[in-house]
C-alpha cells in the first residue's frame, strides 16, 4: 500500500537557512494494516505526514514514496486525494466562507470524478452524509456552517473523520487526531475509524497516547525521533512507551 | 493631451448631430454650453490626482459614432432577469418600449424614459437636467450634459413604497465604436421607498464607450436601495457618476457590482446634506483578464450633524488587472457626531494583478467616529492546500476562496431575490 523509502526532507526558513527535519524514513504499509507512529513532539511526525498529502511548503531532497505503485512526489495534493491518500490534520484550518456541505460535496465529487463515478446528485448526498454525522453523532448544524471555523478542537477532528468516511481512502493518516478529544469523542472517533478498516484499507495513527490504541489496535508501532524512525515493534511497544516514555531510547542510533 | 480631444472633428461631428434633433430651445441652448465647458475643461490626464491611476486619453484617439437602436434582439436577453419587477429596456441607449414592462407600476409613480418624460413633464424635469453637476471635477459630467438624449426619469411621490424593484437595463447589442451617454434621475419624495437595480450588459457589441450620469435625490425619511451591475463587453469603455442627494433622515444603500469593461470607472459621490441622513454603499469588483482596469472612486461630503455613512467594498483581482479604490469622507465644520467608516479588501490571485487603495479623511469637526482600512492579500495558502487535499482540483479551489472572500458582503444584500440574482450573476459571468 505505501511505501516510503528512505526519505529526506527539509524546511527553508524566512532567512534561508535550510533545516532538515527528516532524515531518512523508511515505512513499509502493507493493505489492511494498522501502523501507528509515535515519538516527541518536534521529531517530524506532521512533516512527513504533510509531505505524503503534498505540501509542497517542504523540500524532499532525497527518497520517495509510493501508494499503490503510484509515485506520490509526481501528484498534485488533489490527485493523491482521489488515489485514496486521505491524511486528517493535526490542525484543521478554518476557512471562513465555504459553506461545509458545500466543501464536503465539492470533495466527494471531485474525487469520484477521479474515480471515474458518476458524481452524487444533491439529495444521495445529503442521505449519505446525514447517515455519516449521525455515525459520528454530530449535529447537523455543522453543514451549514464555514468549514472549521468556530468548530471547538474536538469538532474540527471529528469533522476530520467525517471528510474521511465521506472520501472512503484507501490509506488514512491520523494526525494526533486524539489530543484534545474527551473519551466520548475519543470512542466516536475510533468508531468511524474501526467502521473503514478492512483488508484492503490501511491507517496510520501518528499519536502520543496509548489511549486511542485501545480502540484502534496497531499491527506495528514506530517511534520516530529527530526525523528518523528509531525503534518499531508489535502494540505492545506502545504501552511501554506510555510507561517508560522516549528517553530510554534516546541512545538507539 | 486633452486639446486634441476638445477639438476632435469626430466628437464635434456627431454633437452637431445631436443637436439637429429636436429639443426644446433651452435644453439646446445648455447643451451647447456645457459642450463648450467641457471643451476648455479637457479630459482628466494622469497629472490629476484623481486619475493618476486611470488613463483615459486613448478616448481622444477613438472615433466614436452615435449609438443606433439595433433590430438584433439576443435571444433569452430577458430570461435570466428577476421575477416580478419593474423593467425598462435600453438598446443601444434607445428605448425600447416592447422589451419594457411597466404593469406592476403603481399609477401615481412617474417612470419613463427621459425623452418622453421631456414631453410629458418638462416643466418637472427641467430643473433637475438644468442642475451644473461638478464637471470641473468629472468632465464626463459636461460631456454626458452635452450629449444626453435618453435614460431614465423616476418620481415616486410622497409615502409611496413601491413594492418591486425597479430594473433599468442596459443593453449594447451588435454595435462597436460608439458612445451613449445615459442620464438617470431619481426623485424620492418625503416617505417613500423604492429599490431600483441598473445593469449594463453586452452582446455582441465591442469597443463602445458608455458614459452614464444617474442622480439620486432622497428628500426626507426616503429609502433608496441602488444596485449597479457592471458587465460591459471587455473591450469597451464604462464611465459613471452616481451622485447621491440626501435630506434629512432618508437611507440610501449603494450595492455596485463591476466585473465588465477594459476600463471602467465608478464615481459614487454622496452628499449628507441633512441630520440624520445614512448611507451604506458597498460594492464589488472582479477582474479577471489581463489589462483590465477597474476604478472606483468614492466622495461622501458629511454636512450636517449625525449623519452615518459606511463604505464596504471588496475586490478580487486575477492575471495582469488593476484595480484603484479610493474613498473620502469629508466632514464639515458642521458635521457633529459623525460616523463614518470605510473598509477595502482585496484579494490578489495573480502576481501580476495591481491594486491602489487608498481610503482618506479629511474632517473639520471635532465629536466624529471614524475607522478605515484597507488589506491587500493573497490567497491563505493553508486553506488552499486543505481544500486540495480534500481532493478539490486547485483551480476549482481557488475560486471557492476567491468566493469565500466576497460571500459575506452578498450576504448583506437584504432582499433576497436580489441577493440572489447578485449571487448567480457573480457565479455565472464573475466564474466565482
Ligand atoms: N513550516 C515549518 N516551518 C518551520 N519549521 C517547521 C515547519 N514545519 C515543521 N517544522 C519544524 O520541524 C520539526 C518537526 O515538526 P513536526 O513535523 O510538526 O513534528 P511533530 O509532528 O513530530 O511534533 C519541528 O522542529 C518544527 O518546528
Ligand atoms: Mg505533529
Amino acid at each position: 500500500m505505501l511505501i516510503i523509502k528512505n526519505l529526506h526532507a527539509s524546511i527553508r526558513d524566512e532567512k534561508q537557512k535550510t533545516k532538515k527535519i527528516l532524515c531518512g524514513i523508511d515505512l513499509h504499509v502493507k493493505s489492511g494494516e494498522v501502523h501507528a507512529i509515535m515519538g516527541p513532539n518536534g521529531s517530524g511526525k506532521s512533516t512527513l505526514a504533510n509531505i505524503l498529502a503534498g505540501q509542497k511548503e517542504y523540500e524532499v531532497t532525497q527518497g520517495e514514496a509510493w501508494l499503490d505503485g503510484k509515485n506520490l512526489m509526481d501528484l498534485e495534493p488533489e490527485s493523491r486525494a482521489a488515489a485514496g491518500l486521505f491524511l486528517a490534520f493535526q490542525y484543521p484550518v478554518e476557512i471562513p466562507g465555504v459553506n461545509n456541505m458545500y466543501f464536503l460535496k465539492a470533495a466527494v465529487n471531485s474525487v469520484r470524478k477521479h474515480r471515474q463515478l458518476p458524481p452524487l446528485d444533491a439529495m444521495d448526498f445529503l442521505t449519505l452524509i446525514k447517515n455519516k454525522m449521525k455515525e459520528m453523532e454530530m449535529d447537523e448544524k455543522f453543514l451549514s456552517r464555514a468549514v472549521n471555523e468556530g468548530f471547538s478542537g474536538g469538532e474540527k477532528k471529528c469533522n476530520e473523520i467525517l471528510q474521511m468516511l465521506m472520501l472512503e481512502p484507501k490509506l488514512a493518516i491520523l494526525d494526533e487526531t486524539d489530543s484534545g478529544l474527551d473519551i466520548d469523542a475519543l470512542q466516536r472517533v475510533a468508531k468511524g475509524v474501526n467502521s473503514l478498516r478492512d483488508f484492503k484499507r490501511s491507517i496510520v495513527v501518528v499519536t502520543h497516547y496509548q489511549r486511542l490504541l485501545n480502540y484502534i489496535v496497531p499491527d506495528v508501532v514506530h517511534v520516530m525521533m529527530k526525523g528518523k524512525i528509531i525503534k518499531s515493534g508489535g502494540k505492545e511497544l506502545a504501552l511501554e512507551l506510555e510507561e517508560k516514555g522516549y528517553g530510554w531510547l534516546g541512545s538507539t542510533e | 493631451m486633452s486639446a486634441v480631444f476638445s477639438t476632435s472633428s469626430w466628437l464635434e461631428n456627431i454633437f452637431d448631430i445631436t443637436s439637429s434633433v429636436f429639443q426644446p430651445p433651452w435644453l439646446q441652448a445648455f447643451r451647447t454650453q456645457q459642450f463648450k465647458k467641457f471643451r476648455e475643461r479637457g479630459l482628466p490626464t494622469m497629472q490629476e490626482e484623481r486619475w493618476k491611476y486611470t488613463p483615459v486619453s486613448y478616448l481622444e484617439r477613438t472615433n466614436f459614432s452615435l449609438p443606433i437602436i439595433s433590430n438584433k434582439w439576443p435571444k433569452n436577453c430577458l430570461e435570466e432577469n428577476l421575477n416580478s419587477i419593474i423593467l425598462l429596456v435600453f438598446n443601444n441607449g434607445h428605448f425600447s418600449e416592447e422589451m419594457s414592462d411597466l404593469h406592476l407600476l403603481p399609477p401615481e409613480v412617474i417612470l419613463s424614459p427621459l425623452s418622453a418624460a421631456l414631453q410629458a413633464h418638462e416643466h418637472l424635469v427641467k430643473p433637475y437636467l438644468l442642475q451644473q453637476l461638478d464637471g470641473q471635477r468629472h468632465p464626463f459630467m459636461y460631456l454626458n450634459s452635452a450629449f444626453l438624449n435618453e435614460g431614465i426619469f423616476l418620481q415616486i411621490p410622497k409615502n409611496c413604497v413601491i413594492p418591486y424593484p425597479i430594473h433599468f437595463l442596459f443593453l449594447n447589442i451588435n454595435q462597436s465604436y460608439f458612445m451613449a451617454s445615459p442620464r438617470n434621475i431619481i426623485v424620492a419624495h418625503e416617505n417613500s421607498q423604492v429599490k431600483i437595480i441598473e445593469e449594463h450588459r453586452a452582446y455582441q457589441a465591442e469597443n463602445y464607450f458608455i458614459n452614464v450620469v444617474t442622480e439620486l435625490y432622497t428628500n426626507s425619511n426616503a429609502r433608496v436601495d441602488y444596485y449597479k451591475l457592471q458587465r460591459e463587453h471587455l473591450t469597451s469603455t464604462h464611465i459613471a457618476n452616481i451622485n447621491v442627494h440626501q435630506k434629512q433622515n432618508s437611507c440610501v444603500n449603494t450595492f455596485l457590482v463591476d466585473f465588465g469593461s477594459r476600463l471602467a470607472r465608478e464615481d459614487l459621490t454622496i452628499n449628507l446634506y441633512e441630520r440624520r441622513a445614512t448611507c451604506h454603499m458597498k460594492g464589488l469588483y472582479l477582474l479577471r483578464h489581463d489589462d483590465q482596469h477597474i476604478d472606483n472612486h468614492i466622495y461622501v461630503d458629511h454636512a450636517a450633524e449625525n449623519c452615518t455613512s459606511s463604505v464596504l467594498y471588496k475586490g478580487i483581482l486575477d492575471k495582469k488587472s488593476q484595480a484603484v479604490f479610493n474613498s473620502k469622507v469629508y466632514a464639515h465644520v458642521e458635521a457633529k457626531k459623525t460616523h463614518a467608516q470605510q473598509t477595502n479588501h482585496n484579494l490578489l490571485l495573480s502576481s501580476s494583478a495591481e491594486v491602489n487603495t487608498k481610503p482618506e479623511l479629511e474632517i473639520y469637526t471635532d465629536d466624529v467616529t471614524c475607522l478605515h482600512g484597507a488589506t491587500v492579500g493573497q490567497v491563505n495558502a493553508e486553506a488552499l492546500f486543505y481544500l486540495r487535499a480534500r481532493g478539490i482540483e486547485k483551480e476549482a479551489a481557488l475560486k471557492l476562496l476567491a468566493h469565500a472572500f466576497i460571500t459575506d458582503v452578498i450576504e448583506k444584500i437584504e432582499d433576497s431575490a436580489m441577493k440572489n440574482y447578485i449571487q448567480r450573476q457573480v457565479s455565472h459571468y464573475a466564474g466565482l
